[in-house]
């Protein structure tokens, strides 16, 4: 191996396969960073068999086609603080290939490689494309939806720890829950080439959305094999393991006919309830919002043994068509609100017990609300 | 008193409590055997009235099997809101006498005399007048143990029962644990017995007089904690508001089984009746495990806390099956005891209600 770069390209390329550089120790070899030279192009590769991105970067081949494998978290430092100087070269010094020259400027790093060999196989990009998507639409769909799932380490209920991202009719839509409250967020998608359903856990659309936002390009394509989704821009790929497990019915519980609508100014709301919050009981963090049929406001309290009481009067747009006494767990809500950034939003409810619909309403929905909505389960209060 | 540094620990223990209630709200069952259970094709003992244990009916067995003993008893449902109320009424006339109460269970309860003494005069006489007001408020029966600690109290409580009363001093301790054999230690299970018999340590004296070493090389730290047993000591403090209740359900498999669906078929009902004794006792459950126990007799318990306390019937199944397939490791090996539990218990003032709460909602 020998060869001459771009330092700007390389240090791209290593950073943004980092994000899916292996922490397990059962497995040593995915900590390592994987180079494959062919002809005048250089792969990285990184990968903790959850998720693997590959970066293709331009090079000036000075010998034939190989692979090696470096210490990843190593090689990532490196390339962040490299000298300022345009070009870098890496060249095997030994006949076995167990270390590589790295030169830029002034500075040469003598690095031990790993066994080759012990890399793992990933998947290469399928043939048949399934979709193309826009990176700033998919970036607010992750940002609108993911924070609604649970953590890997937190459940059981693997389903519970994803984002559904459902390919259908002309646009795509992505759903999380943690079983109580429910994001989704519908965006027109560029094409839909084959439609199809796929789970993802947020972690890794979370590497996925900031490998996306480091690229230059505006589209994805995306592509399926069997348990992985493929996302594809400029030299990048991306691959995300699907989770094996179906996705609760979510079409079923969200709510279609609530008929009394809270129309709120949504930042006195948000911070209404982060107000009211501070007294909520620990164990349920609940607050209870009165509305009736008489008057444009909405009575929000909290109350709890040790914390205190709290009561806030906030104005509503119109009066609701019919009274409402029902109580949520302030942090779902806050949660949703402050993903949105519409001036109005209308809060949807039937009855005590049943789900309420978050939604952002009125003649100015911000360009980033379109085709957002949030489903909550109330609390059950019994004195 | 002949130490006054000795703590005053009462154990009552209300006797055989849900049958005695299903006796005294229906006059026709007294004097009857009355069994207290699921009704189930699984279901299991809850309570046996003594008229029910002079059949051989014990809580714990299988309805089946009480119905084989005993096929002229009363076999009813539990009313848990009713005993509940009971309940209440017990612990009412438990606190008179101190705030240090801890009840371990609706007809169970820890009580600490010692500071009351002081202003309410000498426990013996204490547990006597609390016995005569549960008998004049609620019409039942209960036995009572008092002793310098909690271990004690309980064992006092069990000496005598039904409507015992039993003061273990200082002094009588070893006198009166020697003669009893290792079970009789709480926390003694069949298994640790049998190793303990395997060691030739049959009664509590064989227990105290072995070498702690040889307890703690051969069962570790529990070792140690039972050579302290042995000798009546027990530091454990009687904490009010504890309440560490449970509730599970377990059944031990007419056959081994092997496959994953029937093991799956078999922790289904328990999750369900785990989940309506919750609703019936208006409570909420934080914590779902599950105990696996194969042909070898291998244990194992799994367990995860919910993200909010529930009552749901799905919900506790879908854990309990989730913590089955992916935290159990069956390889094959036959199934020979199954059972589901829940902790982390709370009255059910406010409850985060579920999006998702019928098979159909999850396809």
């Amino acid at each position: 191996m020998d060869f001459v770069c771009m330092k700007d390209d390389l240090v791209f390329g290593v950073k943004l396969s980092s994000y899916a550089l292996g922490t397990r120790s059962s497995m040593p070899i995915l900590s390592g960073l994987k180079m494959e030279i062919k002809k005048d192009r250089l792969c990285l590769l990184a990968t903790d068999l959850e998720r693997a991105v590959r970066c293709e970067i331009p090079i000036e081949n000075k010998a034939g086609d190989e692979a090696v494998v470096l210490n990843g978290a190593v090689f990532s430092q490196i390339a962040a603080r490299l000298p300022a100087d345009e070009r870098i070269s890496l060249k095997t010094e030994s006949q076995d290939a167990t270390v590589v020259k790295l030169r830029c400027g002034e500075t040469s790093f003598d690095l031990p490689t790993l066994p080759v060999e012990d890399y793992p196989e990933i998947p290469p990009l399928p043939q048949k494309k399934i979709a193309s998507l826009d990176v700033g639409r998919f970036h607010r769909g992750f940002e609108q939806t993911a924070f609604a799932t649970l953590k890997a380490g937190e459940t059981t209920r693997l389903s519970l720890t994803g984002v559904d991202i459902v390919l259908q009719g002309g646009g795509v839509k992505m759903v999380a829950t943690n079983g109580y409250r429910l994001a989704m967020k519908t965006v027109e998608a560029g094409e839909i080439l084959e439609e199809g359903e796929y789970l993802i856990e947020a972690g890794v659309l979370s590497d996925l959305d900031r490998v996306l936002s480091q690229v230059a390009g505006k589209t994805a394509s995306l592509y399926k094999s069997e348990g992985q989704l493929f996302f594809q821009i400029e030299g990048v790929t991306f691959m995300a393991k699907t989770i094996a497990e179906e996705f609760p019915d979510f079409e079923r519980v969200i709510p279609k006919e609530n008929p009394i609508a809270l129309v709120f100014d949504r930042r006195a709301l948000l911070e209404t309830l982060q107000r009211i919050e501070i007294t909520a009981a620990e164990e349920s963090g609940a607050v209870t919002l009165r509305a009736t049929n008489e008057e444009s406001a909405v009575r929000i309290n909290s109350s709890s043994k040790d914390k205190g009481e709290a009561e806030e009067r906030v104005r509503l747009k119109k009066v609701p068509a019919q009274g409402v006494e029902i109580s949520f767990k302030a942090e779902y809500l806050i949660d949703a609100l402050k993903r949105m950034g519409s001036e109005t939003v209308a809060f949807w409810l039937a009855s005590s017990e049943k789900a309420g619909l978050l939604e952002p309403s009125g003649d100015h929905i911000a360009p980033d609300d379109e085709g957002f909505l949030y489903v909550c389960m109330p609390v059950r209060l019994t004195s | 008193m002949s130490d006054t540094s000795a703590r005053r620990i009462a154990h009552i223990d209300m006797d055989a409590f849900f049958a005695a209630v299903e006796q005294l709200d229906h006059p026709c069952y007294r004097g009857k055997p009355v069994i207290v259970g699921g009704l189930g094709p699984r279901g299991v003992v809850s309570t046996a009235s003594y008229e029910a244990r002079q059949y051989g009916v014990r809580s714990a067995i299988p309805m089946s099997r009480a119905r084989s003993l005993c096929p002229d008893g009363i076999y009813v449902e539990p009313r848990f809101e009713r005993y509940r109320e009971i309940s209440q009424q017990v612990r009412e006339i438990l606190l008179f006498y101190t705030p240090l109460v801890e009840f371990v269970s609706l007809d169970e309860a820890f009580l600490d005399l010692t500071e009351s003494e002081r202003t309410l005069g000498p426990a013996e006489a204490g547990v006597a007048e609390i016995k005569r007001r549960v008998r004049d408020r609620t019409s039942l029966g209960c036995s009572i143990g008092l002793a310098p600690n909690r271990f004690l109290a309980k064992l006092a409580s069990e000496l005598r029962k039904p409507d015992g009363l039993v003061v273990i001093q200082p002094n009588e301790i070893q006198e009166i644990l020697d003669p009893l054999p290792v079970g009789a230690i709480w926390g003694v299970g069949e298994v640790t017995e049998r190793r303990l018999q395997g060691l030739g340590l049959r009664t509590i004296r064989d227990l105290r007089e072995a070498p702690p070493e040889l307890l703690v090389r051969e069962l570790g730290a529990v070792g140690r904690t039972l050579h302290r047993l042995a000798r009546g000591e027990d530091e454990t403090p009687v904490v009010p508001g504890r309440e560490t209740q449970s509730a599970s359900r377990e059944v031990t498999l007419s056959q081994d089984l092997y496959a994953e669906r029937e093991i799956e078929s078999a922790l289904r009902p328990l999750a369900r009746s785990v989940a309506s004794e919750l609703r019936q006792e208006r409570l909420l459950a934080k914590v779902v495990r599950i105990k696996v126990r194969f042909g070898d007799f291998q244990t194992v318990t799994r367990q995860v806390s919910l993200v909010a306390p529930t009552d749901s019937a799905y919900l506790v199944e879908a854990t309990a099956i989730d913590l089955l397939r992916r935290k159990v490791a069956l390889e094959g090996r036959g199934v020979r005891l199954i059972g589901v539990g829940v902790e982390r218990l709370s009255q059910a003032r406010a409850q985060q209600l579920p999006l998702f709460d019928s098979e159909a909602d999850s396809r």
